[in-house]
């Protein structure tokens, strides 16, 4: 191949790229866009009385001095843990992982513990957990 | 309907199954459309499905008969593929063709997994979150690529509906079509399998929706995602979700270019991690109860 064919290809090659890619560029960025949800679970007064309360994806455990929330969202794929009353642990019906009251990985595939997500409290009483889908 | 008594039960196999399984196909296709007419993959999606289940006159009937045409389709492929495989066709085949058949096979297991999402249930929502999270694991693009199939959120159901409403069936279409051409032509393969479909699905009931908010201890996938899922308790959700599938359709579509005693190798390779995969699929169904002791 003559340098000057070779050259010719290279910027007819090039030229294609990077016509296609502008092409391409905003239409993957369009498509890729995601925004990001947060999600808000309110616990009233009457809800918090109970030693673990569940609502929305979220745990709420009574402590002596308020309330934690954990994040019932398996660490491994995404499943619903259940709280097992009589083992005081939280299961995943997925893969089996299996977490203390605390939240604190005990066994299964899982490799971290169920999240613990910030508690807000409001004057009515209302406890306000926020996270993101 | 051609020379049909004439054949030994093999050809008559290879020759039947293609026809009633397009036909199924064809049967799953109107039956969709018309539950599409009544299907809104927003807001309480499981209400809607219930509604069209036990409100929305013959709902019920047409679930069932997509459902049932559904998985007929699929299996008989599935069979269809594995009576070319195991008479060793695929060594009359290029690679193209040959993949024209296999690739068609994952894109209706995509299918099915797409509409098991859909019930809305507790069990499709899962089933959703979890493969989320296993394409997040793909290293570097992971993030992005989850962005095009999957999302968490109000638009949950929304990327799963165009993918099973549209992009595969579309895909799947083109990938037959000349399969279509070839196959459609005999009216009593159609009436038969729609027949069938019809009693059955007055017959036979769906596996019951489980409401999104209902407590249970076990959650288990569809049939043919169960080898999987016993396979994610115990190895890391990147080699159980995304590698061991890719490299077994990677092997299974190349199989055609290799040649002598490798080819006589990967073949009975292929038919050893089917037969596992069978295993882990029945080990899944029948033998695992309530918590996965097995990962424990």
């Amino acid at each position: 191949m003559k340098r000057r064919e070779f050259f010719k290809n290279l910027a007819h090659g090039l030229f294609s790229f990077f016509g296609v890619g502008l092409i391409v560029y905003p239409i993957l960025r369009f498509l890729s866009h995601a925004k990001e949800t947060i999600k808000t679970v309110i616990f009233h007064p009457s809800e918090t009385l109970l030693k673990i309360n569940y609502k929305q994806g979220v745990y709420l455990k009574r402590k002596e001095n308020g309330s934690e929330a954990i994040s019932a969202k398996c660490t491994h794929l995404g499943c619903t843990v259940a709280y097992n009353e009589r083992k005081s642990e939280f299961h995943c019906p997925c893969h089996g992982s299996i977490y203390d009251k605390n939240g604190k990985r005990l066994s299964g595939p899982a490799k971290k513990s169920l999240s613990l997500l910030p508690v807000r409290k409001e004057k009515n009483g209302d406890l306000i957990i926020t996270l993101k889908e | 309907m051609e020379s049909l008594p004439l054949m030994g039960i093999n050809h008559k196999m290879s020759f039947c199954i293609p026809r009633i399984s397009l036909s199924a196909l064809l049967v799953c296709f109107i039956s969709g459309i018309i539950l599409t007419c009544q299907y809104y993959p927003f807001g309480n999606v499981f209400r809607n499905v219930e509604e069209i289940t036990t409100v929305i006159p013959y709902g019920f009937f047409f679930r069932r008969l997509h459902y049932a045409s559904g998985q007929l389709f699929v299996i008989l492929m599935l069979i269809h593929i594995v009576d070319h495989f195991m008479k060793r066709r695929y060594k009359g085949f290029s690679v193209g063709k040959w993949a024209g058949l296999v690739i068609p096979l994952i894109i209706c297991f995509f299918i099915l997994f797409t509409g098991y999402i859909l019930k809305g249930d507790k069990e499709g929502i899962y089933a959703g979150n979890i493969f989320y999270n296993i394409l997040k694991e793909i290293p570097v693009a992971g993030e992005t690529i989850t962005r095009f199939v999957i999302r968490p959120g109000e638009m949950f159901f929304w990327l799963p509906y165009l993918y099973h409403v549209f992009f595969l069936p579309i895909l799947l279409i083109f990938l037959i079509r000349d399969h279509i051409n070839n196959w459609f032509s005999q009216a009593g393969f159609l009436l038969f399998t729609t027949a069938g479909l019809f009693i059955y699905s007055l017959l036979v009931r769906m596996p019951m929706d489980i409401p999104p908010h209902a407590k249970i201890e076990l959650v288990k996938g569809p049939w043919f995602f169960l080898g999987i899922q016993v396979c994610l308790g115990v190895l890391p959700p990147i080699v159980a979700g995304i590698a061991a599938p890719l490299i077994f359709f990677a092997i299974l579509l190349l199989l055609p270019g290799l040649k002598g005693h490798l080819q006589k190798a990967v073949h009975y390779g292929i038919i050893f991690l089917s037969l596992f995969y069978t295993f882990l699929v029945i080990f899944g169904y029948f033998f695992i109860k309530h918590s996965w002791v097995l990962s424990r």
